[in-house]
């Protein structure tokens, strides 16, 4: 790129080739007033208020579409320039009903910030007064369309960072608004619930309703973490004040998720799914009671007493979702206080599967990038859209702009169903025919020789066990084998229930597609579940969806705010069980199951390191205090132990996870006035 | 020196703005040095004199609202829209967007503490308008103060730059639409 020097207002500044004259002007703090431009999104030069003044055009420009050209003359703040700018603002006010003292963004609108510094006081022409209606359809955000002022962000953001584009104008010149697919109202339409188009909204247009009004009392602060939803761990910002959460934002510097966010990590993670348990409950009568941490721990201390005299193993199960610290110590607690190697995780059966096929070398090894670039994409036994919408996102960019082809291979319905080009719709239980179909079907066309096993299979029995139609593995096979960059992503479907050979079958089709097996991405269910192994659980292979539980005198469970097992199966062999202490942020149906009930904290609470399913690694602090003072998970076991008369320190998992001490300190306060500039989204003062 | 005779009213408005001019505290007592009250809402004043500064709560409703509006406009030679409704029509404005049978029918009959009520009819009473306006849609207004309601500080601010002769310039803290 060929360096320029342009002169704007007066000063001899450096920019290159391609940029705008609005890059130019950030880079050396020239600031230019804007409303529609957004830094991740492209300019539509929609609000007129970054006109600047060039020198020999006789027009004004918008610095934001406005490439930058060597020599060029530019004045950004002329007294014309803010007469005009002014009379725009004063347009964009008196076209729809902006009413500030009954906003639920005021102080936090660029629109309003905007007026504040053109010192308006008032508006000269005469107020439209249209009468707008309010979409409050959405569970999660409304839309009020008085406080549109039509900048288009939220349908760039739609279309071009999630690729889903829900959101587009409806109607032309004076009557346009922003509407849903066919304008249908907002909680109908096939909006995902990221909430991006609410964070970059200017105005109150669009807004949360859970932080709506909330920030009017003064800022929050603002810190960034790793979603703690699911294994991609997307960046985020966590805005809270007072000890609560406001609301969650993307960050937009994270390489890997670039500001996307999902309703889970948004939306439900600011959400309390269930009441709090904030002192310990023992059952009662069919229900709880509180009870003091001796009673509990008494209860639990006799029936480790009974298990020890029928000389058979406890089980310890906890959730993937903990910091990989607690995971390593709950191993460390279980192996030397109860003395039992039954210890392992909810989704065990995903890393089994995975190492039963791969080595245990290369689980970390799968690269998002690939996913990110791919022009084909082989979806297994997964509903990307709602498992990991994050990452269903590239599908739908590259599919909808790149021309990308989809195949997706899925007994049931799913999310992809409509956007993929071919939906291998196997029978339930034909998983793996339907994996041999297109195992042969890209052997034949790439002219590779298969096993004489899968030569056997004749592609009658397979159509018919599937009721796939050859031709839909013909088809598939063309746009896998004709695609530069395939892409295959496996869900957990295929791994739960321990079937190796479906995971060998898929990394035999990648190996003919020359898809390196590393790159093959398995989508791991929750935060930690990559390094269950580091934290040493289940090293013995011993729980599987299968595994009976009720057999286990005692079944501790270490849920932190994880609220499901994954699996009916194991919630079922749960209810069965004799004896089953849970420790628990929420009384869900699941801590339900238990005769004790142990607070915990939740994901803000807690600390510690999270590993996501490509191995990066992110160390994250505690963003809020527990109510109550409830302890964190390690030091209940720690007290337990004592009960117990067994001597136990919180640090003696943490040799475990040496492996990952050099991990990024991702937790950190963010200066606001830097999340600003980066984000440019409605976060001032 | 003269002091600088100042006439205030409400007019669809809540009162808040007034309580705002109130919330100066103790710079009343400097401020009542410098000014005489000519006119306002606790004066039994039915038309204000003649005066220098005439300063104007709330939103344009009705006929009435509308004759006291011109009548300030007449006697004042400097007339300060005060707060969002003076300005901009604000939570008065808000009925903009029902036919006016509608709102008379909600505030006079559905209201659920009325009990067998009626839209009165009565010659005496002003005529509602159908829609809320603020005052510049009507009058030559010199100044407007946003807010609901303006800060004290912006309004002491205001005041004491126009009784020392200057314009002022609200901006920074001073300058707020809620």
């Amino acid at each position: 790129m060929s360096e320029i020097t342009l002169n704007i207002d007066g000063r001899e500044v450096q920019g290159h080739e391609g940029q705008t004259i609005l890059d130019v002007c950030k880079a050396n703090d020239i600031s230019v007033p804007t409303l529609c431009h957004h830094p991740k999104l492209s300019n539509v030069g929609a609000c007129r208020m970054c006109v600047v003044e060039i020198e020999g055009d006789r027009k004004l420009n918008t610095a934001c579409t406005t490439p930058a050209r060597n020599g060029m003359v530019v004045r950004t703040d002329t007294e014309d320039l803010r007469a005009l700018r002014l009379m725009t603002l004063e347009l964009l006010f008196s076209e729809r009903n902006h009413v500030c003292p009954i906003c639920p963004m005021s102080s936090n609108c660029e629109l309003q910030d905007i007026g504040y510094t053109h010192g308006m006081t008032y508006v000269r022409y005469p107020y439209m007064y249209p009468n707008l209606p309010m979409d409050n359809s959405h569970r999660y955000f409304g839309m009020d369309h008085n406080r549109c002022i039509l900048c288009s962000r939220c349908i760039r953001v739609c279309d071009e960072v999630i690729g889903i584009h829900t959101l587009d104008f409806v109607n032309r010149g004076g009557k346009v608004y922003i509407g849903a697919d066919n304008d249908v109202p907002y909680g109908e339409s096939s909006c995902i619930s990221c909430g991006s188009c609410v964070e970059v909204c200017p105005t109150g247009a669009l807004f949360e309703k859970r932080s709506a009004h909330w920030r009017r009392h003064g800022a929050g602060e603002y810190t960034r973490t790793v979603c703690h939803a699911c294994s991609l761990g997307c960046g985020m910002i966590v805005e809270s004040r007072d000890n609560s959460l406001v609301r969650i934002l993307g960050d937009w510097d994270d390489s890997q998720s670039g500001g996307r966010l999902c309703v889970k990590g948004r939306y439900r993670l600011v959400e309390e799914p269930y009441p709090r348990v904030t002192v310990p409950l023992v059952r009662d009568n069919g229900g709880f009671r509180e009870a003091s941490w001796e009673e509990a721990f008494a209860g639990i201390r006799s029936a480790v007493e009974s298990a020890r005299q029928s000389q058979r193993p406890v089980g310890g199960l906890a959730a993937s979702r903990l910091p990989l610290e607690t995971l390593a110590g709950f191993q460390s607690w279980f192996t030397t206080v109860l003395g039992s190697d039954h210890v392992s995780a909810l989704d065990a059966a995903d890393i089994q599967t995975l190492q039963a096929t791969n080595g245990t070398g290369s689980l970390l090894a799968s690269s998002m990038s690939s996913v990110q670039t791919a022009d084909s994409y082989l979806i297994i036994g997964a509903d990307l859209p709602r498992t990991h919408p994050v990452l269903a996102s590239y599908m739908w960019l590259n599919v909808h702009k790149h021309q990308a082809r989809l195949v997706t291979i899925n007994s049931r319905p799913h999310d992809f169903a409509s956007l993929s080009d071919v939906w291998i719709k196997t029978r339930r239980g034909a998983t793996e025919l339907a994996l041999i179909g297109l195992l042969k079907s890209v052997a034949k066309i790439k002219e590779c020789e298969v096993s004489d096993e899968f030569k056997a299979v004749a592609f009658e029995y397979i159509e018919q066990s599937t009721t796939v139609p050859e031709s839909a593995f013909l088809k598939a096979t063309k746009y896998l084998v004709k695609a530069d960059a395939p892409a295959i992503l496996v869900g957990t479907g295929l791994m739960r229930h321990h079937q190796p050979k479906l995971l060998r079958l898929v990394h035999q089709i990648a190996q003919i597609l020359e898809v390196p097996k590393e790159q093959v991405i398995h989508l791991l269910d929750s935060a930690n579940s990559a390094v269950i192994t580091a934290a040493k659980l289940d090293q013995n292979g011993w729980f599987q969806a299968s595994t009976d539980l009720t057999i286990y005198p005692l079944i501790y469970l270490l849920l932190g705010d994880e609220t499901a097992t994954g699996d009916e199966g194991v919630s079922e062999s749960l209810l069965d069980a004799p004896y089953v202490v849970a420790q628990s942020t929420y009384l869900s149906p699941l801590a339900e199951i238990a005769q004790v009930v142990l607070p915990s904290r939740n994901w803000c609470e807690q600390y510690g390191t999270f590993v996501n399913l490509q191995g990066r690694a992110h160390s994250t602090h505690a963003l809020l205090t527990p109510p109550s003072a409830v302890p964190g998970d390690l030091d209940i076991l720690a007290n337990l132990a004592g009960v117990l008369g067994q001597a136990w320190d919180t640090n003696a998992g943490q040799h475990l996870i040496a492996s990952f001490v050099d991990s990024a300190d991702r937790s950190q306060a963010c200066d606001v006035s830097e999340v600003i500039a980066k984000c440019c989204v409605g976060m001032q003062k | 020196m003269s002091k600088t005779k100042i006439a205030t009213c409400w007019l669809c408005g809540c009162s808040g703005c007034h309580m705002s001019v109130l919330d100066i505290d103790e710079r009343i007592v400097d401020l009542s040095s410098l000014i005489e009250l000519t006119s306002s809402p606790v004066t039994d004043v039915k038309e204000p004199p003649l005066c220098d500064v005439g300063i104007i709560e709330g939103a344009v409703s009705n006929e009435e609202n509308l004759a006291v509006l011109r009548q300030m406009r007449e006697q004042c030679k400097f007339l300060i829209a005060l707060g969002d409704c003076a300005g901009l029509g604000c939570v008065p404005m808000l009925r903009n967007f029902l036919p006016l049978k509608d709102v008379l029918q909600r505030g006079y009959v559905e209201t659920e503490s009325t009990v067998s009520g009626e839209i009165p009819t009565d010659e005496e009473l002003p005529k509602l308008h159908d829609k809320v306006r603020p005052l510049r849609d009507f009058v030559k207004v010199d100044f407007h103060i946003p807010g609901c309601p303006p800060p004290a500080d912006t309004i002491w601010y205001a005041l004491t730059e126009l009784l020392n002769g200057r314009v002022p310039k609200l901006e920074g803290e001073l300058l707020h639409y809620d």
